[in-house]
């Protein structure tokens, strides 16, 4: 496929097959410090548990890719979840929930949108304004408890169950990544947001409507917020205002991670779901060792570091080549 | 067809920048324009990319092609009347290959399945070879050479063959300038070929001798008129420079002692520094860094000491390297005996007596959201931290001997004032503490004329005191009303030296030295 190096110039085979070799290297180790984590029901487990952060880090990547910062995703997601939970609760039709919390999801996406390109603020502070406002409302509909009645009952088993050993929001999770390589990769939207992304200036020279572009990526992580609370909410069979947010920055330490492999320097969709199932793996092997919850947030930690020091190194090693 | 301009001017509050220019270019000719700074040719440039807007005229007409009009009213008209412009620093998408750069700029092909990238590829493949380019197209744009970048942009310009019917206009406005000498030629060839095909030519640079190999005509702009356009088979490099050069100022004619003086100031802050007029206070031995090879000179305690050279000579980084801001690679740099270390910061550079005018003013000139007074005294903050009284009468002082405007307040932004008085305020900055060696690199730009007076009175006031002073500047007018001598780099050496004959240092020479 020729249309990849023209996308992507030429880079080692170390540099973008390097990861692969990590993972490999992880699942190795963890296999020998414990019997259960080289199991099919393990992966299974770990995929599916890492579904709503994979669909996070999928919304994400447009934000990152244009240059911004979401700060609300888990916002978006906590208020999706109990916007969802509560409309469950009042007994709307099971069809139309998942419906809403999307669109609900795009809505705020939108907004968020509207405030970077028209109010020119800053993404990062107007995004943090966008998530608290947000954090407000969830407590206000939740009433600061947990909501837990008549969740549909095909919602919590999309979310939990499997088929061919593999979840059904796995398989979707899948279809989803598919769906936005091709969007990256073969549409004019998806090369507008790289170029959008280089540089605001230069696209703007190059006729590209930048605005509507940041606008529009906006409105997809929001999108995949929705998404993502869809899966939440059918996963836990409950919405709180606590639930959700801690997933931010797991998400975006994946998307940083995505540009250590298969296209060194550019953020991509493979090298996301690489990065995933490193981090996934893990932690889950750490935990398994039997290592207390402190060392799942230090491997986090540790893997976020790492990520944004690899990717600032490959992206500027090419830069300095010039 | 080809490209007319009649009558047009433009003015910006009330001062005229462009007088009644008329300008004629037949189809498939280069054509020079050529002018100093601020002689207007940029801004007629602007009035065909749409833009400036020329005055109403009754005769003011702009012809390109078979469209005729009197204003171009935005880029997007000047676009569809078929006017292609490359810049100096054309914008290219960094992070993109050289192929899909140029998609990027056209247009996606379409295939069934989403964007065609085959197409992709055979569409740069067509635009290089049109233009002769020899680029991988899988390149990464960032990795590009400065004259393969400058190529693809007007390759992207102009596009393919049939968009070529389209362009009637093809303006370069000073983009060889980032171009090294030696690649330029190669440039200039394939610009060459554009003509060829019919397309009239604008070429804007400062390198007289490009203009003289490639350019059928010639036009020299000064002060905002068309001095003359002329065949380039009847004119000489002299003639072109000698028209450039900007009539006949006045160096600094100021009263002087009227707000204080550089003295009484020095005294006020009671600096102990002394300076012994003639001795060597600097020497620069083999300084190597990027373009600069090889550069050695000298500079003595109240000399004046101007240095020239073209933009790729190595002569940018020659400010930098002496106020400290950069490390050199090789060579030595000697301030009153003592040398610089490898690694230098602009703090160490300043201890030893060292202090920089740089030349972009917003980036690295001054703080735009700090106060007047807050620029004013920064460099010496702990002189003045609990001697509120004395800081007043600093800032008082500065004010008053370097007339810096608006008066009566200095605690606005420094943002809001003017080119000129910010420059003055910099210069006062750097001037009050008594620096031995002061660098100024483009001292004059974006400054008007009264407060250019300003600071070449206090150039002079402060040179006879015996500070040595260094100046970079691209008018060689500045640089032969206050240099005492005037050096040359070229290819990252100093290549020419010339002093004051009989209280005259040669406008033309130092011109050339600008130009060639």
């Amino acid at each position: 496929m020729n249309g990849r190096k023209i996308r992507n110039g030429n880079s080692s085979f170390l540099e973008k097959y390097g990861m692969i070799g990590i993972l490999i290297l992880i699942v190795m180790f963890f296999s020998f410090t414990s019997k259960n984590f080289f199991s099919v029901r393990n992966f299974s487990n770990i995929l599916i548990s890492q579904a709503v952060m994979g669909c996070l880090a999928l919304g994400g990547m447009f934000i990152l890719i244009v240059n911004e910062f979401d700060l609300s995703l888990g916002y978006i997601l906590c208020f999706s979840m109990v916007l969802g939970a509560l409309l469950a609760e009042k007994g709307v039709p099971s069809l139309l929930i998942p419906v809403i919390m999307v669109v609900a999801g795009s809505a705020c996406g939108l907004l968020n949108g509207l405030i970077t390109t028209r109010l020119g603020i800053s993404s990062f502070i107007g995004t943090l304004s966008v998530g608290l406002m947000l954090s407000g409302i969830s407590q206000a509909l939740s009433g600061g408890g947990i909501l837990n009645t008549n969740i549909p009952a095909g919602m919590i088993t999309f979310a939990r169950g499997k088929i061919f050993q593999v979840g059904y929001c796995v398989w979707f999770l899948v279809l989803l990544c598919v769906i936005v390589w091709y969007i990256l990769n073969f549409t004019r939207f998806g090369r507008h947001l790289y170029a959008v992304g280089s540089s605001k200036r230069t696209a703007l020279f190059a006729g590209i409507k930048v605005q509507k572009v940041q606008i529009l990526a906006f409105m997809a992580s929001g999108f995949f917020c929705g998404i993502a609370a869809v899966l939440l909410l059918g996963q836990l069979g409950a919405a709180s205002s606590a639930y959700g947010t801690s997933l931010l920055l797991p998400a975006y330490s994946v998307v940083f991670l995505s540009k250590a492999a298969f296209i060194p320097g550019k953020i991509n969709v493979p090298g996301m779901i690489l990065g995933m199932l490193l981090c996934a793996l893990g932690e889950n092997g750490i935990e398994i060792s039997g290592v207390s919850t402190w060392g799942s947030y230090a491997f986090q930690g540790i893997i976020l570091i790492l990520s944004i020091w690899i990717s600032a190194v490959l992206t500027e090693r090419a830069a300095r080549a010039r | 067809m080809s490209v007319a301009v009649e009558k047009v001017s433009v003015s910006f509050s009330g001062t005229k920048v462009l007088k009644d220019v008329s300008l004629e270019i037949p189809d498939g000719k280069i054509w020079g324009i050529l002018g100093a700074n601020g002689s207007g040719k940029s801004t007629l440039i602007k009035v065909l990319t749409g833009i400036y807007h020329p005055d109403a005229g009754q005769e003011t007409r702009i012809k390109i092609g078979d469209s005729i009009c009197s204003d171009i009213t935005d880029s997007g008209k000047a676009y569809e009347m078929g006017v292609r412009a490359v810049h100096q620093e054309s914008p290219l998408i960094e992070d993109f290959t050289v192929a899909e750069c140029v998609s990027a700029f056209h247009g996606y092909p379409k295939g069934r399945a989403g964007i065609d990238w085959n197409a992709v590829e055979e569409y740069a493949h067509e635009i290089l070879s049109i233009y002769d380019i020899d680029v991988d197209i899988n390149c990464m744009v960032r990795d590009l050479s400065a004259a393969q970048r400058n190529m693809i942009a007007i390759a992207i310009a102009i596009g393919r063959e049939e968009d070529l019917k389209n362009v009637k206009l093809l303006i370069l406005d000073e983009s060889d300038a980032s171009i090294p000498e030696s690649e330029a030629e190669f440039f200039l060839d394939r610009v060459k070929k554009v003509a060829a095909r019919g397309i009239p030519i604008i070429m804007i640079t400062h390198r007289l001798k490009s203009v003289m190999k490639y350019c059928d005509a010639v036009t020299v702009l000064n002060d905002g008129k068309n001095i003359f356009s002329r065949n380039i088979s009847e004119v000489s490099e002299e003639m072109i420079i000698t028209h450039m050069l900007r009539q006949d100022e006045d160096g600094a004619e100021r009263k002087s002692d009227e707000g204080g003086n550089l003295q009484g100031l020095w005294k006020l802050l009671k600096i102990k520094e002394h300076y012994e007029p003639g001795k060597c206070i600097m020497d620069v031995k083999n300084l190597a860094c990027k373009n600069l090879k090889d550069c050695t000179f000298n500079l003595c305690s109240g000399e004046v000491l101007g240095i020239v050279g073209t933009a790729d000579s190595g002569i940018s980084e020659i400010p930098w390297l002496l106020a400290g801001a950069r490390s050199r690679t090789g060579g030595e740099i000697t301030v009153d005996g003592k040398k610089f270390p490898v690694r230098m910061t602009s703090g160490k550079a300043l201890k030893r007596g060292v202090a920089l005018l740089p030349s972009d003013r917003p980036k690295y000139g001054g703080i735009m959201e700090c106060s007047l007074r807050e620029n004013i005294l920064m460099p010496a903050e702990r002189r003045y931290w609990r001697h509120g009284k004395l800081a007043k009468q600093a800032v008082q002082m500065m004010q008053a001997v370097f007339d810096i405007q608006p008066a009566d307040s200095y605690e606005r932004k420094f943002g809001v004032m003017s080119g000129g008085n910010q420059q003055k305020a910099i210069m006062a900055k750097w001037m009050s503490l008594k620096p031995k060696v002061f660098v100024l690199d483009d001292p004059t730009y974006g400054v008007d004329p009264n407060s250019r007076k300003m600071l070449f009175e206090r150039i002079k006031e402060a040179a006879e005191e015996g500070m040595g002073i260094i100046v970079f500047s691209t008018e060689p007018e500045l640089l032969a009303d206050i240099c005492t001598r005037v050096i040359m780099i070229r290819e990252g050496r100093v290549s020419g030296e010339l002093r004051k004959k009989d209280g005259v240092l040669e406008r033309e020479t130092i011109a050339r030295w600008s130009y060639l």
